[in-house]
């Protein structure tokens, strides 16, 4: 089925929310999917299982502890999320020297925040991982010729740094996306936890009774 | 435009002074009002309007499509009305048939095309469109004028008046949804042609040709039910008609969610205002305009109704407002130096918050060419301001953050009333709805729409954090994230935060709902209740047919015996 990305946006982020996200990570989420969608990459099947694996787990044990040598997850695996939003925050790093990163999820997922970090410096970023390097500017994001590289389940090294110039084939842009329908289902399973279940009280207060709506 | 350097110039207000719930709340529609804003568009370009098909049989059922041919591309709403049992008619969201249902199609729809939208624009959210719908809505029809309407005019006589004024509306829509909803077409889709770069030009438009539907299928179904004795409207009372609007919280939390686009609003219109009040003087000429418009802007508060307590006395202050408004005038004429602001700073004491935003929407009256364009920069690029700056110090983000939410700091958080209530999002119809803390167990599953709550927690761990980069602060209190960006957002665009509490016990949400159908440029706001409420748009206004031949924007005031003379 064919959805719009405000559609597959507000699904992303509900769902990493159900999933034990904060609503800060969770925006992030939903923006980053959209930004992976737009160009051609199919991320939301990766999306449910990384959901899945970090199902009810606390940030603390998946977010860089600190910004050492090598940032690294106290539970083991970074969570791209995590580590991406760290990337961007402290994009401006990047012009003293390179950024390493330990073990990490689903490493697709730091691509939008690897762009976020090119547009505030207003330079190319490349983004390094199991020998495959995906180069960023503010509105494009080059591959080497095998996109399907970029849909690991993980990784054990990464290198973020300034890139002298963009190198692969540019991903082009669409504006629908396609989801198989069990991994929407998925997806929408842990944004149905962010609804809260429904009672008479709340049928009735909720919305706000009042007046007659048919007069 | 821009103003030559006047040093005089006014600044626009402090947003401390606009952003209160009770003054968005007391918001009415203006020049840049988007119903506006499109009308003159139409009526710039010359667009016309054509009804390809209207089959509708004497029960009112069938289709119709109304298309509008604008100088690049052409839009059509796709209108389904279908015969409702009144026992399944409401106006909730919970509903799941309506009397009428419609998209606004990009282009001109084919056989196919309507087959297809057959099938699912009936279901409304249980349906599915595509990227060639921009707009998914439907309506009810009211039950103290439809039926009425139809039998007088099937009688072979008009309807009465008054009866008309009260209601003002042959059908209400109950959701108009755009910006990809359903699977219809992304705004990013559209936001880059001329016609809808302005917000909601789509469900505007959409709501607009509905309109004309409507009193053509009125009409239709009088001349089908007694083809001997039937008599179309008469043109006059025709344009008495607007088209209702029911709504709930569903549009509450938009304000919340999309800070810059809020702050793109409101720093439009507070900039319209310093524009006029910076004049130096008034034409004669535009003095008379502006005596006018207060004469019909009396009339439109006497037509004024609601059931609603507190809307009564909004109402109440608004009519004695505009009484001492004319008096004030009478004595004190728009001759002087600055008229326009000697009016405002005597209205900033003498007026109610109703009666000053009902100034503030006539002063703007005449003076199109001063403030129109403004109209033209109420968008947003939303993705613009998403990233957080890392790098910003924790210094300057503990200043910022007690610069726009400063009012958080008098209040008592641990008092239960500060955070009475929850805003959350029902299983059932996955729909924002209102609870309260301490009776309903909802806090789990609380929406991020208390900014001012989550402001004052930052504050806290603000307050001992060593100073240095934001992005270090965030690494330890990743929980703050999502305020940290709207502080950000803030510091560009002051008049993104609402400086008020959005979860106290005293909070109305029909504030909220009202600054954005004012926006709209909606007007009657009838409270239902203290979250939802109805409006009427488009009354008064040129139907399609009119356009070319009428003016597109002197409609949102009733028009006064004397100007039809």
């Amino acid at each position: 089925m064919s959805w719009s990305m405000n559609e597959v946006e507000a699904l992303a982020k509900k769902a990493a929310r159900g999933a034990g996200m904060s609503w800060g990570f969770a925006e992030e989420t939903g923006k980053a999917t959209r930004c992976l969608l737009v160009h051609g990459i199919a991320v939301t099947e990766p999306l449910a299982e990384l959901l899945a694996l970090q199902d009810g787990m606390r940030h603390s044990a998946l977010a860089p502890l600190d910004i050492a040598e090598v940032w690294s997850a106290p539970g083991g695996r970074l969570c791209p999320i995590a580590a991406g939003t760290c990337l961007s925050d402290f994009a401006w790093t990047l012009e003293e020297r390179a950024i390493s990163m330990g073990a990490v999820a689903y490493p697709v997922f730091l691509i939008p925040f690897a762009q976020m970090a090119a547009r505030s410096l207003g330079r190319a970023v490349s983004l390094k991982f199991d020998g495959v390097e995906i180069t960023v500017s503010a509105t494009e994001i080059r591959v080497p010729g095998d996109d399907g590289a970029l849909l690991i389940t993980g990784c054990q090294t990464i290198q973020v740094s300034l890139a002298p110039r963009l190198s692969g084939h540019p991903l082009p842009q669409t504006s629908r996306a396609e989801i198989a329908p069990e991994t929407a289902a998925c997806l929408t399973q842990f944004a149905h936890r962010t609804y809260a279940p429904a009672t008479e009280e709340s049928r009735l207060a909720g919305a706000g009774s009042g007046l007659t709506d048919n007069d | 435009m821009t103003l030559a350097v006047n040093p005089n110039a006014i600044a626009p207000r402090d947003p401390r002074v606009v952003m209160r719930l009770s003054r968005l709340g007391s918001f009415h529609q203006c020049r840049l009002s988007f119903m506006r804003v499109l009308l003159r568009r139409l009526k710039a370009e010359a667009w016309t309007f054509t009804r390809p098909e209207f089959e509708i049989n004497a029960r009112g059922v069938g289709h119709a499509v109304y298309t509008a041919h604008g100088p690049d591309r052409s839009y059509s709403l796709v209108a389904f009305a279908h015969d409702l049992p009144p026992e399944q008619r409401s106006d909730r969201v919970i509903a799941t048939a309506w009397d009428a249902t419609f998209t606004l199609y990009d282009g001109v729809p084919s056989a196919e095309d309507i087959e297809r939208l057959r099938g699912n624009i009936p279901k409304q959210e249980a349906g599915r469109v595509t990227a060639r719908e921009l707009s998914v809505s439907r309506a009810n029809r009211s039950v103290r004028l439809f039926d009425y309407v139809v039998e007088t005019l099937a009688a072979g006589q008009q309807p009465d008046a008054g009866r008309v004024q009260d209601v003002g509306y042959l059908m209400r829509t109950t959701a108009v949804y755009g910006s990809g909803k359903l699977g219809a077409a992304d705004r990013e889709e559209t936001a880059n042609r001329p016609e809808f770069q302005a917000p909601f030009q789509i469900e505007m438009l959409s709501v607009y040709l509905t309109r004309a539907f409507v009193l053509d299928l009125v009409e239709h179904i009088a001349a089908l039910r007694a083809p001997d004795t039937a008599v179309p409207m008469a043109p006059a009372l025709r344009r008495k008609f607007g088209i209702g609007n029911s709504t709930g919280l569903g549009m509450a939390p938009f304000l919340m969610n999309h800070p810059m686009l809020l702050n793109n609003w409101i720093a439009a219109r507070e900039e319209a205002l310093a524009r006029v009040r910076s004049l130096g003087s008034a034409t004669p000429a535009q003095q008379a305009l502006f005596a006018r418009f207060l004469a019909r802007a009396r009339e439109n508060a006497a037509n004024w109704r609601s059931e609603h307590p507190v809307q009564q006395e909004a109402v109440a202050s608004l009519r004695a407002d505009l009484a001492k408004l004319d008096t004030h005038l009478s004595s004190h004429p728009l001759t002087g130096d600055m008229p326009w602001n000697a009016l405002w700073l005597w209205a900033e004491g003498a007026l109610s918050e109703e009666g000053q935003e009902q100034l503030l929407s006539l002063m703007l009256e005449p003076y199109g060419d001063l403030v129109d364009d403004l109209g033209q920069k109420t968008q947003a690029n939303e993705a613009q301001c998403f990233a957080i700056d890392g790098a910003m110090t924790v210094a300057r983000v503990r200043q910022l953050t007690e610069d726009v939410f400063g009012w958080v700091m008098s209040v008592d958080w641990t008092a239960p009333p500060a955070q009475a209530r929850v805003w959350y999002v029902s299983e059932e119809k996955l729909e924002p709805r209102l609870g309260e803390r301490a009776e309903e167990p909802i806090e789990p599953y609380e929406q991020p729409l208390c900014p001012g709550r989550d402001a004052a927690r930052m504050l806290e761990d603000l307050r001992d954090a060593p100073d240095g980069p934001i992005a270090a602060f965030l690494l330890r209190y990743p929980q703050h994230r999502h305020i940290v960006r709207r502080v950000q957002i803030a510091e560009r665009y002051p008049y993104s935060e609402i400086r008020d509490n959005t979860i106290s016990a005293t909070m109305m949400p029909i504030d909220l709902l009202r600054a954005k159908l004012a926006f709209f440029g909606a007007v009657h706001f009838d409270p239902r209740s203290d979250r939802w409420l109805r409006i009427n748009m488009f009354r008064d206004a040129p139907f399609p047919l009119d356009l070319a031949h009428e003016d597109a924007d002197d409609w949102t005031y009733p028009l006064t015996e004397e100007v039809h003379q």
